[in-house]
């Protein structure tokens, strides 16, 4: 079947395929759309201002896109659809920023009242030139947030002078870049736009495409990362796989010295010491002149941060992320302040190359015991959670599943500390929840990275970006189900390439408030195109999960 | 009536007059030779095509009444009328007579007609349209942005159905539906409409006055056709005869609303007919809207508070948008100074009748794709498994390709109003393009067990059988 493309409403493109998902998506879909939803032989894709706007900074016109896309759609198209893109692509460009001598940025185009307005009270203009007016670089990115929201967007035509600096670094000959990252980083490097994002998988070795584009611009880089755990991982990036000296390299926090490379944290940055102190490590960091910021997880980017993002404004910016999604709905500053894609490339496709494994999904639905069930049932609603979290015959299956998978590497993940703990002394494994020392949890994770523990459990701080390379069964006992981030990022924990099957479990006490919760986990599991099934703990797991 | 016929009744003064008219070299005292005469020079396309082109007549309404007519016999009056009305004289309609275009014959008692001889009636339609066409400006490129309907007021006439047949839909003492219920159906519509504002609204329909333009129109179809009955105890129902809607081909339902509107809007607008007639060849290619209502303006009648503007843009030019008929720029979507339209080919094909109508849509059984996220896309706009469709389904959107979704509300509701869930997946399965998906039909068992008719039983059961496997 050849896909077939359907529009609906003002935003939503549904392609219907028999099965190849990624085989002949007509390219004007994925260039001003994201995908959004993978399912059963139907692909939805969102229209996004952000695209389209992208799509005329590389030169489309509104017509030539209607035109492509009416030639692929089964129906007419909506009149919605055709007029939001004709305004929105319209709308591009019509106001430029340019650099002008003196450091200032000149601003100039067709000016409508609201943006007349805008220049007015944030760029604090003097004096007008013509359609034009001068202002200091400064106030660019304040400015350009403005624009953004008010869906003016402007095009960034400033030219960045990165800062030569004598790191001279290359990768060691062991390491060795797939081509989806090369091709990643030559997007970012031929980019017009000062700052760009590059979206891949999670897995998909984002942290490689960021060293990429360091070793190449090969300036003073601040690299922004989410945990201290990431930083680490960055750190060892930097040391195995290329030449740089390691007294380039530097934790900030760690120390207090500014090193050519230096990797930060969000949570340093956004620390104080008291409510009304201004953000000391902030203003600590803009002493140096950064050529390059590298923000990752850039959906995750704390709101504050955003002050930062905009501070840095004249240094090349790239954002590494997983999903251009953020639960706040903040994509548009992260496009005002960092830039535009330049690159992405579907979880599905990486999988097919076998860059990433495939993971199936089970829910397991556990009974009850009398006792427990009648104690739930009886309980007020805001206890219902924990009791049906903590289920005890979720151990049972849980040891049972675990007979199933007797030589994988295996992260089991909850929400409730002392149900984890029974689980940690039933199984006889070691746990990492939120009063571990930092150290040990490295210690832990070296250990399970090599192999020699097996099993891991993790509380709520499994939820961030840490690498373990060598997961491929995960059983989370009890969730909060509630964020789809969290979700993705559980899923991205056993989705590093490896070579066997991944699995992943959840457990269920059925019937309880966890079944109606499990609905939306499923959905978003589904939607991003992953098989899933449910099963009865009862169902002979050996054949369903071998042989589905 | 062909010329022939014509020529030989006619009064042998108004023969003279045509041959002098035209300048016939033939003796203007034999009738005979009158006759001969005219029919040779009428039965000459060229001659007709050089004299109907030559002719300045046809900025007068009254032929292009004559040429569009679906009949070639009028009475006399209605054509006296037609030229006097006007401001033609009396001495300007022999001058008409003279051209020898329209011929006076006897009715069967002895009344007196005019008509246009059939062979001549086209070519005239054809001078009239050329004529028109020269008023009218043009464009050769599709504009970037534009309205194209297409089938979509039968979608959401079956959205409305639907809505009905699922909802309690109750009505004020007035019979309109709550406002509730109105704002819900506008939600689910393909095609957005606003609230009408409280102004005086009449002549269009008979729930005109309740609801916009669009669904009023739908509504009123509905009702004419005896889809739905407004219930005594104030409530809205569907009949058979809504189930049985969904089997006719798509086209033909199009049609059938096509005329309906014609129909009720020809009451306030008597030209109705005959402005679509014209549309149809004068809109081939994107024409201005404007140049069009001047070229037509003549026939395009203020209706109370409906100025000839207003007639033109709201009843005329949106409702065929509505209808699939026309295809409509606006100037507000696009750089341009003026609205555009061109007739679709679904318009075509409506307005000539075509055989084409029959279905030409492929329509195979396998008109569903059951997602594993509890929603089912629907690909064809017509199928009788619609209406079961509907029963452990809401509505999520319309469109090209609909969108359903099972709720645990919805499949509760149903099966507490005895519904058949277990065969209904049966039929679900039989008309999907895939296998059920497994988490999909564990839940559906799962909810048949929880709240159908024998749920208690069943409900024991669930409690017992990891007992028993354990």
């Amino acid at each position: 079947m050849f896909p077939v493309v359907y529009a609906r409403g003002d935003r939503t493109l549904l392609v219907t395929t028999d099965g190849d998902k990624a085989a002949d998506i007509p390219s004007v879909l994925t260039d001003i759309a994201e995908l959004v939803r993978v399912s059963d032989q139907v692909l939805e894709f969102e229209l996004r201002d952000e695209s389209l706007w992208q799509s005329a900074a590389l030169g489309k016109t509104a017509n030539d896109v209607l035109q492509q896309l009416k030639n692929v759609l089964s129906a007419p198209m909506p009149h919605a659809m055709q007029k939001r893109i004709w305004d929105t692509m319209s709308a591009y460009g019509q106001l430029t920023l340019d650099s002008a001598p003196q450091g200032l940025v000149r601003v100039s185009g067709t000016w409508s009242a609201a943006a007349k307005d805008l220049i007015q009270k944030y760029g604090r203009v003097a004096q007008w030139h013509n359609q034009s007016v001068y202002i200091e670089r400064t106030f660019i990115s304040q400015i350009k947030q403005e624009f953004f929201h008010n869906n003016i967007p402007v095009q960034d035509r400033t030219t960045v002078e990165v800062p030569r600096s004598a790191l001279c670094g290359r990768w060691k000959a062991h390491a060795a870049l797939r081509p989806y990252q090369q091709e990643a980083i030559d997007a970012f490097l031929n980019s017009p736009e000062p700052g760009n994002l590059i979206v891949l998988p999670c897995g998909s070795g984002k942290t490689l495409v960021g060293v990429g584009v360091l070793l190449s611009i090969s300036t003073t880089t601040l690299i922004v990362v989410p945990n201290r755990e990431c930083a680490r991982q960055w750190k060892k990036t930097l040391h195995d796989d290329t030449t740089l000296a390691p007294e380039t390299i530097g934790v900030y926090g760690e120390t207090k010295n500014l090193s050519p490379i230096t990797l930060v944290t969000y949570s340093t940055i956004c620390s104080k010491r008291t409510q009304d102190e201004t953000f000391r490590h902030l203003e600590n960091l803009l002493q140096k002149e950064w050529g390059l910021v590298i923000y990752d997880e850039v959906h995750q980017l704390p709101a504050p941060l955003f002050r930062l993002a905009a501070l840095l404004c004249s240094s090349r910016r790239l954002g590494l992320t997983a999903t251009l999604v953020r639960e706040d709905g903040r994509e548009r500053d992260v496009y005002s302040l960092i830039g535009p894609k330049c690159y992405s490339i579907p979880w599905r496709h990486l999988e097919r190359n076998g860059f990433l494994s495939p993971v199936r999904c089970f829910e397991v639905r556990v009974s009850w015991n009398r006792v427990e069930q009648s104690e739930y049932e009886a309980a007020p609603l805001r206890q219902k959670h924990p009791l049906a979290a903590k289920n005890p015959r979720k151990l049972a299956v849980l040891k049972r599943l675990l007979q199933h998978f007797p030589r994988d590497p295996t992260l089991i993940l909850g929400q409730y500390v002392d149900s984890l703990r029974m689980a940690a002394s039933m199984l006889g494994c070691p746990m990492i929840s939120g009063s571990t020392k930092a150290t040990e949890r490295s210690r832990l994770y070296d250990e399970f990275r090599s192999g020699n523990i097996q099993t891991l459990i993790l509380s709520r701080v499994g939820n961030t970006a840490i690498d373990l390379p060598s997961a491929s069964l995960l059983v989370q006992l009890s969730g909060l189900f509630s964020s789809r981030q969290e979700e993705a990022q559980r899923l991205g924990r056993i989705l590093r390439p490896c070579e066997r099957k991944a699995h992943f479990f959840t457990l269920v006490s059925h019937p309880s408030i966890e079944t109606d919760m499990a609905l939306h986990r499923q959905r978003f599991l589904v939607e991003q195109g992953y098989p899933y099934h449910v099963l009865d703990e009862a169902d002979e797991l050996n054949t369903v999960i071998r042989h589905p | 009536m062909r010329i022939a016929d014509c020529v030989v009744n006619a009064d042998v003064r108004i023969l003279q007059a045509i041959a002098r008219r035209h300048q016939l070299h033939c003796p203007l005292y034999s009738k005979h030779e009158l006759i001969q005469a005219i029919l040779y020079a009428f039965q000459s396309p060229t001659f007709v095509e050089t004299k109907l082109r030559e002719s300045k007549q046809w900025e007068h309404p009254a032929w292009m009444r004559i040429a569009f007519s679906p009949n070639i016999k009028f009475p006399s009056e209605e054509v006296y009328a037609l030229f006097q009305v006007q401001g033609f004289r009396d001495v300007a309609f022999q001058e008409v007579l003279s051209e020898g275009w329209i011929y006076p014959v006897c009715g069967r008692f002895g009344e007196t007609f005019f008509a246009i001889p059939s062979e001549l009636q086209m070519p005239m339609r054809h001078a009239i349209v050329d004529f028109l066409r020269s008023k009218l400006s043009y464009r050769e490129d599709d504009p970037p942005v534009f309205h194209e309907e297409e089938l979509c007021i039968i979608r959401d006439l079956s959205v409305f159905l639907a809505y009905v047949r699922n909802h309690e839909v109750l009505l004020t003492t007035t019979g309109s539906m709550y406002k509730r219920s109105v704002l819900k159906l506008l939600e689910l519509f393909e095609i957005a409409e606003d609230l009408p504002e409280e102004t005086w609204r009449f002549g269009y329909g008979r729930r005109f006055h309740d609801y916009p333009d669009r669904l009023a129109l739908i509504y009123d179809f509905a009702y004419h056709h005896g889809l739905i009955v407004e219930e005594n105890g104030g409530k809205l129902c569907t009949t058979s005869a809504a189930d049985a809607w969904e089997s006719i081909p798509p086209k033909e339902r199009q049609r059938r609303i096509f005329q309906f509107y014609i129909r009720v809007y020809r009451r306030p607008l008597p030209r109705l007919p005959l402005i679509v007639k014209v549309l149809i060849d004068v809109a081939e290619t994107w024409v201005a809207s404007d140049t069009v209502l001047d070229a037509l303006r003549p026939y395009v009648q203020s209706f109370h508070y409906d100025t000839v503007e207003d007639v033109w843009e709201r009843r005329i030019v949106k409702m065929l948008r509505h209808l699939g008929v026309l295809r409509v720029a606006e100037k507000s979507s696009n750089d341009y100074a003026a609205q555009w339209f061109q007739i679709s080919k679904l318009g075509l094909q409506l307005l000539l009748g075509d055989a084409a109508l029959a279905d030409d849509t492929e329509r195979g059984d396998r008109i569903l794709l059951v997602q594993p996220n509890f929603e089912i896309l629907v690909t064809a706009a017509n199928h009788p498994f619609m209406v079961e469709l509907g029963r452990f389904t809401e509505l999520k959107e319309s469109g090209s390709l609909s969108t359903f979704r099972m709720t645990e509300n919805r499949v509760r509701e149903s099966l507490e109003q005895g519904h058949d869930l277990l065969r209904w997946m049966d039929q679900l399965a039989s008309f999907s393009n895939n296998a059920l998906p497994g988490n999909v039909e564990s839940m559906l068992k799962y909810w048949a067990r929880l709240y159908g008719s024998t749920a208690t039983e069943e409900r024991s059961d669930i409690e017992t059988s990891p007992a028993e496997t354990q």
